[in-house]
C-alpha cells in the first residue's frame, strides 16, 4: 500500500486491537500479524511501531513480559486492564469515524449530500 | 530453520550500541527484532550473508535509524519516573508523612518571618540542597558509567533515571528561574504571600528528598516490576 501513513493515527488502536484478540505478542510478530491479516496490503515500520508500544507503556496500557527464546531475550506485550478498556473506546471511536469518512467519501443519499 | 547464533546476537548487541542505543532494555528489544526478521531472510535465502541481511533490516528503520525508537523509550520512562515521584509525594499529604509536611511548612515559615533576611536564607538552604541533589546525581551517573564499562552492570533507562535523579538538573534550574525572577525585596511579601512561598519552598524540599532517598530505596522493587529480566542481568 502506498500511502501507509493513513493508519498512523490508528497505529496504537491496531495494537490494543491485535493485544485484545490474543494473549501476548512481541514486536515483531505484530508486524507479521498485520501483514498476515491484510494480506500485505498494509506494513507497520519498525519506526513507528516501537514508539507506539513504549507510549503505551509509559500510559499504563500494556504491561511486558521477558522470555528467553532461541539464545535471547524476548519481550512480550500484553494489556492491562486500562488497556483492556482502552482498547473498546479507542476500536468505537474508530469505527464511527470509518463511518463519518465512508459517508464523505460515497454519501448513502447522494442528492442531500 | 537456520537461525541466528549465540556469537551473533552478541554483535546484534554491538551494532545497537554503535547506532546509538545506549540501555540494554532497548537493545534487547531491538536484538530480537533484528534477529527475527534476520531469520526470516534466512526462511527464503539461507546462504544469505548475516551482515548484509542485517544492514537491509536497519535501513527499515528509516534515516533516524534507532533514534525515534530509542527517543520514545526515553519519554515513556521519564513519564513513569515523574508518575512515581508524583505518587510518593502524594503520601506526604496524609497521615502519617502529613505530619512532616506540616512541619517543614512550619519552619520554613518560621525562618522566613523570624529571621533576618529570612526569605533569602530559605531560598538559599533550597537552592544549595538542590545543588547538592545535582552533585549526588552526578556522582551516580560517573559511577555508573564506569560500573557498565567494567562490564559489571547492564544498563537499564529507569534505573539510570533512578540512580541519576533524572529531572534533578531541570528542578534546580526550575528554582533558579524562580529565584532571578523574585521581587528584590522580600519585605513587601504579605502574610498569604509567606504563607504560599513557604509552602511552595517546602515542596521543592520534599521532592529533592522524594528523589534521593525515598524512591532509590524501592528501587529493586520498582526495577523488578518495570523489567521482568533485571534479576538476569544483576
Amino acid at each position: 500500500m502506498s500511502n501507509n501513513n493513513l493508519y498512523k493515527g490508528s497505529l496504537q488502536t491496531i495494537i490494543l486491537q491485535l493485544l485484545a484478540k490474543g494473549d501476548k505478542m512481541y514486536g515483531y510478530e505484530i508486524t507479521q500479524k498485520v501483514k498476515e491479516l491484510t494480506k500485505g496490503e498494509l506494513t507497520i515500520t519498525e519506526g513507528a511501531l516501537y514508539p507506539a508500544l513504549h507510549k503505551l507503556e509509559g500510559s499504563g496500557m500494556l504491561e511486558v513480559e521477558m522470555q528467553k527464546v532461541d539464545n535471547r531475550l524476548r519481550k512480550y506485550y500484553k494489556l492491562t486492564e486500562k488497556g483492556e478498556k482502552e482498547s473498546v473506546i479507542k476500536v468505537e471511536e474508530l469505527t464511527r469515524f470509518v463511518e463519518t469518512l465512508q459517508e464523505l467519501m460515497a454519501p448513502k443519499n447522494p442528492k442531500l449530500a | 530453520m537456520k537461525k541466528v547464533t549465540p556469537l551473533q546476537v552478541e554483535r546484534l548487541y554491538q551494532f545497537t550500541a554503535q547506532h546509538y542505543v545506549e540501555y540494554y532494555d532497548v537493545q534487547t528489544e531491538l536484538v530480537d527484532h533484528l534477529a527475527n526478521a534476520i531469520e526470516e531472510q534466512w526462511q527464503e535465502n539461507p546462504d544469505k550473508d548475516f551482515e548484509k541481511a542485517l544492514y537491509e533490516e536497519f535501513k527499515k528503520f528509516g534515516i533516524f535509524g534507532f533514534m525515534n525508537v530509542v527517543e520514545a523509550r526515553e519519554k515513556a520512562m521519564t513519564k513513569k519516573y515523574l508518575k512515581l515521584i508524583f505518587k510518593e509525594l502524594l503520601s506526604f499529604l496524609f497521615l502519617p508523612k502529613m505530619i512532616m509536611t506540616f512541619l517543614l511548612i512550619t519552619v520554613v515559615c518560621t525562618v522566613f518571618m523570624q529571621v533576618p533576611y529570612g526569605g533569602y536564607v530559605v531560598t538559599g538552604a533550597v537552592f544549595l540542597i538542590l545543588v547538592w541533589q545535582a552533585y549526588l546525581a552526578f556522582k551516580n551517573r560517573k559511577a555508573r558509567k564506569q560500573a557498565i564499562r567494567a562490564n559489571q552492570r547492564k544498563p537499564y533507562l529507569l534505573e539510570h533515571l533512578l540512580e541519576t535523579c533524572g529531572a534533578s538538573l531541570g528542578l534546580l534550574h526550575f528554582l533558579f528561574q524562580i529565584i532571578i525572577h523574585l521581587p528584590g525585596d522580600f519585605q513587601n511579601f504579605t502574610f498569604w504571600s509567606v504563607v504560599g512561598f513557604s509552602v511552595f519552598m517546602s515542596f521543592v524540599i520534599i521532592i529533592g528528598y522524594v528523589m534521593l532517598f525515598e524512591i532509590p530505596r524501592k528501587q529493586n522493587e520498582i526495577l523488578q516490576q518495570v523489567y521482568p529480566d533485571y534479576h538476569l542481568a544483576m
